[in-house]
């Protein structure tokens, strides 16, 4: 019944995962031209390049023809001059190696095709992230299908989440990677140990340190929940043999990487960005200033600011989404409650839940962190690694207030409602600011 | 035989599928909106404007309907008294200019940094002709003048290579900060992304992109229907 719900969300997800990839003007996401230099060095000069280098001529070329510059300074400041360095030289390889082969096959199509095409990867990605949502959910709620469907739609109904999984960027990798990892750490505490699952959550570990270095915050948490569950289990024994082959997985999945790190830069662990002049915590110490933080600026990044951050929608829409947020979230107490009482709370679910509460948190947390560290850098989408988990807790907050009788209304009610903002998104905010002149 | 479930998913499926197909036909048959068309809003200077001093923008706007003028002015200090001035020509030839509007707004109402707003009855043919305005503040001094914002230019490309300003007859190297607008209806917008013009995506142009948004509103059918399906699952037990 769900498998079905949830092959149609991923029917609709992939058909507007292509509208964003079509609508939006190439080079007009977020850092594209750099991550595209990145994969071009790769599949044309087997290289990887370093980050003081200039993007390459080819990019350059079509960043002028298609006015890349103009357009970008219609709607905001930009600091840069015509210089593009391949700033994403920074991030680990796994990505752009992934895709150089798709860029290097496809380069008949031409630049503008090959980019398409990356993109498209990209959103083949996000119906990845999507089932990987579902199959969590169902793990945790095999008998709750609106919360099954719901959580499937929540993450592949969103806009903003749609138009960077359509872009070139190494998020695309990144996000279904983490929601892999929930996956997997959740299959542990809920139907416990084997071997295989211990593999499967070390590759995936290794594979996502070797895409973006905001994955290491998932080691701890894997190693966290291999203790509980050993606790839980009282199979000390099982337990460290399962930790010993997830490590054993992550460092076979990502020496590659650390041996690339040494050759490059002579370190095993790569170019550590250091801390820029920054005022630290006390930036978020108020409550007006978390406020701001959160509703002013990483709140509407997260629902949809879509092009280089430039195309905000009606101030009323981020307020609709925060107060379904304020909604689900006294739905969540509501469902707690009512599981309490009826006992339905079992300790691995509350393990689960806390697991996916606390790596969410600490998400949070770290992109605030990323913030203070580059003075004001952190975006709405990197929240997106923390997508499976906030969509899955808005899903069954909304639970918690529906009646059983109203279920059938409000899953479809729901379902038209994010549908119907994706579409508002395309058609009312990306094509007339990129498509007047 | 349908069973009432499966005739209620039909009803869902057809039911968005024809409500998507209202939502486009509402969409393109909008009026048209003001949408920005010259957009020129890179503050970099001030620049005094008092007495015979009269600042002239030329532009030439990339779309039909020019609608209103959008300036950005400051003040050094508060003005009592007297109006800014804003006229707006239509270039006819080298030496032949048509005005088109006159707008006198009291200088006492300006703020810094305001942004003021000049609309006009709408120039249904104003695409690809040479318009020009002028702002000037006869009635102001030295002492208390108002203060245009200037926009400067890109050093690496100029957005307008038409565009032209001027400072008491003197050609500068800037802009004013300005943003022309122009009444485009929602069907122009889709007509323009469908010419593509080099610097988009297009792959496969119009008929694929058609064939995007078709599926979208048979999957999202689909979707519904099965989202009913799924709430309405464990209703009979």
């Amino acid at each position: 019944m769900a498998q079905r719900a949830v092959l149609a969300v991923l029917a609709v997800t992939l058909l507007l995962g292509m509208l964003f990839a079509t609508m939006t003007p190439i080079w007009q996401t977020p850092d594209e031209p750099t991550h595209t230099a990145y994969i071009e060095n790769i599949a044309y000069r087997h290289r990887i390049p370093s980050a003081s280098e200039e993007i390459t001529p080819a990019i350059y070329g079509s960043l002028k023809k298609t006015g890349f510059w103009p357009e970008l300074t219609r709607s905001i400041r930009w600091l840069g001059g015509r210089t593009l360095l391949i700033t994403a030289a920074g991030h680990p390889p796994l990505y752009y190696l992934t895709v150089a082969p798709v860029f290097w096959a496809s380069t008949p199509f031409g630049l503008n095709g090959q980019v398409y095409v990356l993109r498209l990867f990209g959103v083949l990605m996000a119906l990845v992230t999507v089932w990987l949502a579902y199959k969590t959910a169902a793990v945790l709620f095999p008998d709750d299908v609106f919360i099954q469907v719901l959580t499937a739609a929540l993450v592949g109904l969103h806009p903003m989440f749609l138009f960077v999984m359509a872009s070139v960027n190494n998020d695309v990798l990144v996000n279904p990677l983490f929601a892999a990892a929930f996956y997997v750490l959740t299959l542990f505490l809920v139907k416990g140990f084997n071997s295989r699952r211990a593999i499967a959550l070390g590759v995936i570990l290794g594979l996502g340190v070797a895409t973006k270095v905001s994955f290491v915050v998932m080691i701890p948490v894997a190693f966290v929940v291999l203790a509980v569950r050993a606790v839980m289990s009282r199979s000390v024994k099982k337990a460290a043999r399962d930790a010993g082959l997830t490590a054993l997985a992550t460092t076979a999945s990502a020496s590659w990487l650390f041996l690339l790190n040494y050759r490059l830069y002579g370190a095993l662990f790569g170019n550590a960005a250091g801390a820029g002049n920054s005022p630290g915590w006390s930036k978020f110490i108020s409550l007006s200033a978390l406020r701001d933080y959160f509703f002013g600026k990483i709140g509407p990044q997260y629902w949809g600011m879509f092009g280089w951050l430039s195309i905000s929608m009606n101030r009323h829409v981020y307020e609709a989404l925060n107060l379904f947020s304020a909604v689900a979230g006294v739905g969540l107490i509501v469902w707690l409650v009512r599981a309490y009482r009826r006992k339905k709370l079992k300790s691995q679910l509350v393990v689960s839940l806390l697991m996916l509460a606390g790596t969410a948190i600490g998400i949070v947390v770290a992109v605030m962190r990323f913030d203070i560290l580059t003075g004001g850098g952190s975006q709405g989408r990197y929240l997106f690694t923390a997508l499976l988990p906030i969509s899955l807790f808005l899903a069954v907050g909304i639970r918690g207030l529906t009646p059983d009788g109203l279920r059938k209304y409000i899953l479809p009610a729901a379902g038209a409602g994010f549908l119907g903002l994706c579409m508002l998104a395309l058609f009312g905010y990306i094509l007339p600011h990129f498509y007047l002149l | 035989m349908m069973t009432g479930q499966k005739k209620r998913q039909l009803m869902i499926f057809t039911g968005t599928v024809v409500l998507l197909v209202i939502a486009a036909v509402a969409y393109l048959t909008r009026p048209p909106a003001l949408r920005p068309d010259v957009v020129q809003n890179w503050s970099a200077s001030l620049t005094p404007v008092y007495g015979k001093t009269v600042v002239t923008q030329t532009f030439v706007p990339t779309s039909g309907a020019l609608s209103a003028v959008v300036v950005r002015s400051a003040i050094y200090k508060p003005i009592k008294e007297g109006e800014v001035v804003w006229r707006l020509y239509r270039l006819d030839s080298d030496t032949k200019k048509t005005l088109l509007a006159v707008r006198q707004v009291p200088a006492s109402t300006i703020e810094s940094g305001a942004i003021r707003d000049f609309a006009f009855t709408a120039i249904p043919d104003s695409l690809g002709k040479t318009f020009q305005f002028t702002i000037s503040a006869p009635e102001l001094t030295k002492d208390a003048p108002l203060a245009v914002l200037l926009s400067g230019k890109m050093s690496f490309e100029k957005p307008y290579p038409l565009n032209r300003t001027l400072i008491a007859g003197k050609d500068t190297d800037q802009d004013l900060d300005f943003i022309a607008y122009s009444r485009r209806s929602n069907l122009d917008v889709l007509r323009t992304f469908l010419a593509g013009r080099g610097r988009f995506i297009q792959v496969g142009a119009p008929w694929w992109f058609g064939a995007i948004v078709a599926g979208v509103a048979v999957a999202a059918g689909l979707m519904l229907a099965r989202f009913w399906e799924a709430g309405a699952f464990g209703d009979e037990e």
